[in-house]
């Protein structure tokens, strides 16, 4: 059994209303509305980027790797409590996907990070394999679902990468309905409880990185110490995991699903078994806002206001960012639908030129003002 | 790793004020590296250090460069070439700090950013492109006046870095495969159909006597080096996805294939499909190949062609070989003396190359 997209709708619009920090996105177009208070310069560059990483380690990484850890936690707890039922029904599968899709939707708000914990021993990867032009994730997923012996989180996290993360997961649980009537259910429940507990795991290991009780990478991310030889240093590295995501979404995420012509190819998007590649996008591109203005704290904005006095180029970059938004939500069902309609890819197409645009802002004007370096050989080398 | 840091500040910028330029800071004494580099608002430069970390020149270019190559028949001097696509090179005193000559393409090309005099000194070669038929070019100047004396098809599209072979007329190309067009400079046109290869052209009269394609058509061979056997180290760049596992970098010796240097399948992860510039020091047989993206220089056994050990170095991607060993400098404006020190250089951004300028 496959979800039926007019069921999964209503669920991700409600999912997409609470993905990014509490809500009051709306599929509206969104009006620019620049703050232009002027202020005084009164203090150094190295504050204003400490107020920055302060208010976004607070307001965004740490409340998003805890949710990520506990949407983890409520996806692994159901799939035990879903393989203890003598004969689960079609009701108890969707709950199981409805859970699936916060902690998958959850790590999209995320996945933009590269620093810390998460860039290390390959967690990101292990979360998510994807783009996975040489099905890895199916050949490992297939080598667990095989493997005659008894498969737990640490047999995951010792095999095929592709198998260990939210996508072996989207097929066990989306891909047909085998976890009700396969043959090899118990297997398949087996190896479902075993990579759910090995997401739990990295999770975990990412949260406890973070955390002030454990490895406190955040006292570093805020002080600008460790690895980091300065707040401006842990700023760039931020912008510069920003500009790679963006970069991302343009090309992984939409070009290449767009294709030359309809009916584009769908394989290739990110998460086409759960009909979510677009709603994925659309958290995303919501969340760029987020990071932009530090959740509702001492964001760029504020720095580029009140601090150097850069209306303009605030304006332009909320403008641009409004853009996104309001074009990625002008998008109406599935990636599946949006690749398959002329009208729709002709929007994919403008939401393109707008990530582009937002792009040459953010590369140029941006980082400028702010005097900062972006990965000058790391993104553009040659 | 024992590192002490410098930053050049009150001291530096008083002398660019002084100066009211950016050109001149004082004379130099034995071997000085350079590179080109950026500022923070985008003005380009091509400059010098010593082995002290003192910062000799900084001299304004009109474009950002890429590959710097030493002089051989004059001391202190050195050739910057435009980064791709590149309409201009210079000759530089990075003694004096400044600009002894400037060459272009022909009107219908441009360089790819590297260079290389040929052995006897007599001659300088570039890679360009045909605009117009977007075919790889080596395109070889007399090294007086830099008046082109010949050109040779390169053997494939994107010709990026080009090195002798110890014998002195054997040119070895690194065609990367990737059209790209002025016009939309950051494209890369045929990422389906791209076909880079390792040529070895015979430059006494440009014939191609060797192809070598890599195990994957987008693995883009960019950056070479070659130790004092003769045997050649390319570092690739592959054009698809993250995730997918490729060795990025080999050595060729002769006939066959292009062979994998061994590693793990978690360091070529760590690589993100990107390598910079490589560099070997035959005195340590140490081959050192720069890795931006994972902010690591990474270091082989070139007996083994096998993975050594790393160093974190951000944004880390000029390589050369001094005196003093492997240098390093990276787009934080940091330069790495290997064990011994570091130094960082205020509101300068090293590009991707590095090279020992003889003075």
């Amino acid at each position: 059994m496959k979800i039926q997209n007019k069921i999964l709708a209503p669920i991700l619009t409600g999912l997409l209303l609470t993905g990014c920090g509490g809500g009051g996105s709306t599929d509206s177009p969104i009006t620019p509305t620049p703050d232009t208070t002027p202020a005084p310069q009164t203090s150094t560059m190295d504050e204003q980027f400490g107020k920055y990483l302060n208010d976004l380690a607070d307001s965004h990484i740490l409340p998003g790797y805890a949710l990520l850890l506990q949407n983890a936690q409520a996806l692994n707890d159901k799939a035990a409590t879903f393989c203890g039922l003598n004969e689960p029904s079609d009701v108890d599968l969707h709950l199981l996907q409805l859970s699936w899709l916060e902690l998958s939707l959850q790590w999209q708000t995320m996945q933009w990070i590269k620093v810390g914990a998460i860039g290390q021993n390959n967690r990101a990867l292990r979360l998510e394999f994807w783009p996975d032009s040489q099905n890895a994730v199916d050949k490992g997923l297939a080598a667990l679902l095989g493997s005659v012996e008894n498969v737990d989180a640490e047999y995951v996290a010792s095999h095929n990468v592709g198998g260990q993360g939210i996508p072996a997961l989207e097929i066990l649980l989306f891909d047909n309905a085998l976890l009700l009537t396969g043959d090899d259910r118990v297997k398949r429940c087996e190896v479902l409880q075993a990579i759910s507990t090995n997401v739990v795991n990295i999770a975990a290991e990412v949260n406890q990185a973070w955390s002030p009780q454990g490895g406190n990478f955040v006292a570093e991310f805020k002080q600008g110490s460790g690895r980091f030889s300065s707040r401006q240093d842990a700023v760039e590295e931020l912008v510069t995991n920003w500009l790679e995501q963006l970069e991302r979404i343009k090309d992984e995420k939409i070009l290449v699903p767009l294709g030359d012509s309809a009916p584009g190819q769908l394989l290739r998007s990110e998460f086409y078994l759960s009909h979510s590649s677009l709603a994925a996008i659309k958290i995303n591109l919501q969340l760029f806002m987020d990071i932009y203005q530090a959740g509702s704290g001492h964001g760029f904005d504020d720095i580029l206001q009140l601090h150097l006095e850069q209306d303009n180029i605030a304006a332009s970059m909320n403008e641009r960012l409004l853009s996104l938004q309001n074009h990625v939500l002008a998008i109406q069902g599935t990636m599946e639908d949006a690749l398959q309609d002329e009208s729709a890819r002709a929007q994919l197409k403008e939401l393109i030129a707008a990530i582009q645009d937002f792009r040459t802002v953010l590369t140029a004007d941006f980082v400028q003002a702010l005097d900062i370096n972006i990965g000058f050989n790391s993104n553009d080398g040659d | 790793m024992n590192r002490r840091s410098f930053i050049l500040g009150a001291t530096a910028l008083g002398v660019l004020s002084a100066f009211g330029t950016r050109h001149w800071f004082k004379a130099a004494q034995g071997q000085l590296l350079a590179g080109a580099c950026s500022d923070s608002q985008n003005n380009h430069y091509v400059g010098a250090f010593d082995q002290s970390g003192k910062l000799i020149c900084q001299v304004p270019i009109a474009a950002r460069g890429h590959g710097v190559i030493d002089h051989p028949n004059k001391p202190g001097h050195g050739l910057v070439i435009g980064r791709s696509p590149g309409y201009v090179a210079y000759e530089v005193d990075f003694i004096q700090g400044s600009i002894r000559a400037q060459l272009s393409p022909a009107q219908d090309h441009h360089f790819y950013g590297h260079g290389q005099f040929s052995p006897d000194g007599q001659y300088f070669i570039t890679t360009e492109q045909n605009v117009t038929t977007g075919q790889g070019l080596i395109v070889i100047r007399e090294s007086q006046h830099y008046q082109v004396v010949a050109q040779y098809d390169s053997g494939g599209i994107g010709p990026h870095e080009a090195l002798f072979l110890p014998d002195g007329h054997t040119l070895v190309i690194a065609n990367g495969g990737i059209l790209t067009h002025p016009d939309k400079p950051k494209a890369k046109l045929n990422l389906d159909t791209m076909a880079p290869n390792l040529s070895y052209m015979d430059i006494r009269s440009g014939e191609i006597i060797n192809s070598t394609t890599p195990s994957h058509h987008q693995l883009s061979i960019r950056h070479l080096a070659i130790d004092s056997s003769g045997k050649v180290y390319g570092g690739m760049q592959y054009q698809g996805a993250n995730t997918e596992l490729l060795p990025l970098a080999f050595s060729h010796q002769g006939a066959g294939p292009l062979q994998p240097l061994n590693a793990t399948a978690a360091l070529w992860r760590q690589m993100q499909q990107y390598t910079a510039s490589l560099c070997v020091d035959n005195a340590s047989k140490t081959l050192a190949i720069s890795c931006p993206r994972s902010d690591m220089i990474t270091f082989w056994d070139i007996t083994t062609d096998s993975f050594i050990s790393q160093v974190q170095l951000r944004d880390g991607a000029g390589l050369a070989r001094a005196s003093s060993g492997i240098v390093a400098t990276s787009g934080k404006g940091k330069a790495w003396f290997g064990d011994k020190s570091e130094q960082v250089f205020s509101n300068i951004r090293w590009d991707n190359h590095l090279a020992l300028i003889s003075s």
